[in-house]
């Protein structure tokens, strides 16, 4: 059964020694999570507003992004985006699920700011807790459009939110993302189309959309259009993505 | 134009707006909108029509940091056709002044306050303009950072080597006259100090001394030394 916990933050002291329990695991070993930090004076603070949570499973981020607008509704979304000690508190008590590990016991972190926010540009998306959150609530993309994006387990960054969310000019535009997701995701699969990511330069793929929203940034007023406007103005490069789409 | 960030009656930010388009011979019926940005937070404004600016009633930056000072973006757009064609852009505008203090039509470094654990300050140069980050819970940080000469002759020249170092090592920018973002802007400054010209385009070794020397003279023409030494007496 899942209990409730109330939400703390890590204190500097307690990043630090997160910090260094991930060079651990890089160097090979195998630890558990040291949640001590997690609740112990030393390493971590409590928060205003009787803010709790509850360790329970998640089979993708979109989940998770829900479950966290949910549990954060009480705070203001442009307060939470920067908060480094918060978001790394979260990251250890959801650890089992962000860096899992595999059937030898080892854990594969990556690299720190996927477990330890550091703000902006150009990491910030890529803390896998936070980054979530900001595609979902911050950004406001929601149920719909935030699928694409966050389809992938907790422990697995997806391309298309590495390539979209790391452009502000693309991730804060709703139309654009409106266009990708009727293009490259396959909403009875749950998960993005085959060959959407294709290779560098190859027609009709994540990186040549981007490369032609870009362009067509500089003469268009994409902010003012509907995905469905957007779909209409690329080449024909994207025809069979657009094929079945009502566009 | 200009653009003014203050505080509302309700102490919300807003932001006030004077736009002169006359010289620009554009059609009266384009479409005006005004963006603004900080990181994650954006939000988006219309101002009506270039024969009738309506600047908003709701001016609102709530979805913006409240400690960040955001950039903005301004937009014509013809909307006659089926897609809107931008007629006119300017990017990464920095408000001239800031909750009623006025912040400088060149201001190259921008204050927010944070809770920064145990540290005083933090430089951030990962957005769109360098940020100097003051604990908020540090006290009187603000006139610290305003007027302190220990705080200015110890906190400022380091300011300064990160950002050079930034631009010419990291950014490999050495030009301070190819355009007007904020790399440039600094540059421009480093260069405009006592003896020190451009800095070298090539050969890591030299552009680190040009960013020593940069550092010097920043310090000198400060006066630097002197000043923190005189504050330490003061307090003896």
């Amino acid at each position: 059964m899942n209990t409730e916990t109330p939400i703390r933050k890590l204190n500097d002291h307690g990043i630090e020694a997160f910090r260094t329990y991930l060079a651990d695991l890089r160097r090979g070993a195998a630890l558990p999570p040291p949640e001590h930090l997690l609740i112990a004076a030393e390493t971590s603070r409590g928060i205003p507003g009787g803010l709790t949570i509850e360790k329970r499973p998640f089979a993708t981020r979109l989940e998770l992004a829900r479950y966290l607008e949910d549990r954060l509704s009480a705070v203001p979304a442009a307060a939470l985006a920067d908060d480094i000690h918060l978001w790394t508190w979260l990251s250890l008590f959801f650890f089992d699920q962000v860096c899992p590990a595999d059937a030898s016991g080892v854990r594969r972190p990556g690299k720190d700011y996927r477990h330890i926010l550091e703000p902006g540009y150009p990491n910030g998306h890529r803390h896998l807790l936070a980054g979530a959150y900001l595609v979902y609530t911050v950004y406001g993309l929601g149920e719909t459009l935030s699928r694409l994006l966050l389809w992938t387990p907790l422990s697995m960054e997806s391309r298309f939110h590495h390539q979209l969310a790391f452009r502000h000019t693309l991730i804060t535009n709703h139309g654009v993302l409106d266009a990708a997701h009727r293009m490259f995701f396959n909403p009875a699969a749950g998960r993005p189309k085959p060959g959407a990511l294709g290779g560098k330069n190859a027609p009709g793929t994540l990186l040549r959309f981007i490369d032609v929203i870009q362009q067509l940034d500089l003469t268009y007023d994409l902010y003012s259009m509907t995905g469905r406007e957007i779909l209409r103005l690329l080449p024909a490069e994207f025809d069979r993505w657009r094929k079945g789409v009502n566009a | 134009m200009r653009i003014d960030v203050v505080a509302d009656e309700n102490g919300i930010r807003i932001f006030n707006l004077r736009l002169a388009l006359e010289d620009l011979a554009l059609p009266p019926n384009a479409r005006i909108y005004l963006e603004a940005y900080h990181r994650a937070g954006y939000r988006r404004f219309e101002l009506g029509t270039v024969g009738e600016l309506k600047p908003p009633a709701d001016r609102r930056l709530d979805a913006l940091p409240a400690s960040a000072t955001p950039l903005f973006r301004i937009k014509v757009v013809d909307r006659t056709g089926s897609h809107g064609r931008i007629l006119a852009a300017l990017d990464k505008i920095r408000p001239e002044g800031v909750d009623s203090a006025p912040a400088g039509g060149r201001s190259l470094l921008f204050v927010e306050y944070d809770d920064l654990g145990n540290r005083i300050w933090q430089l951030d140069l990962n957005g769109d303009w360098p940020v100097l980050r003051l604990n908020q819970n540090a006290e009187d940080i603000g006139l610290a950072a305003g007027s302190d000469p220990r705080f200015l002759s110890l906190v400022y020249p380091e300011v300064l080597r990160q950002i050079l170092q930034r631009i010419i090592h990291e950014d490999q920018h050495t030009d301070p006259d190819c355009d007007d973002d904020w790399p440039s802007l600094w540059l421009q400054f480093a260069c405009g100090l006592p003896g020190i010209g451009t800095p070298p385009p090539d050969h890591k070794p030299d552009q680190g001394r040009w960013i020593e020397a940069a550092v010097e003279s920043f310090c000198a023409h400060r006066d630097t030394l002197n000043r923190f030494n005189q504050s330490l007496q003061d307090i003896k």
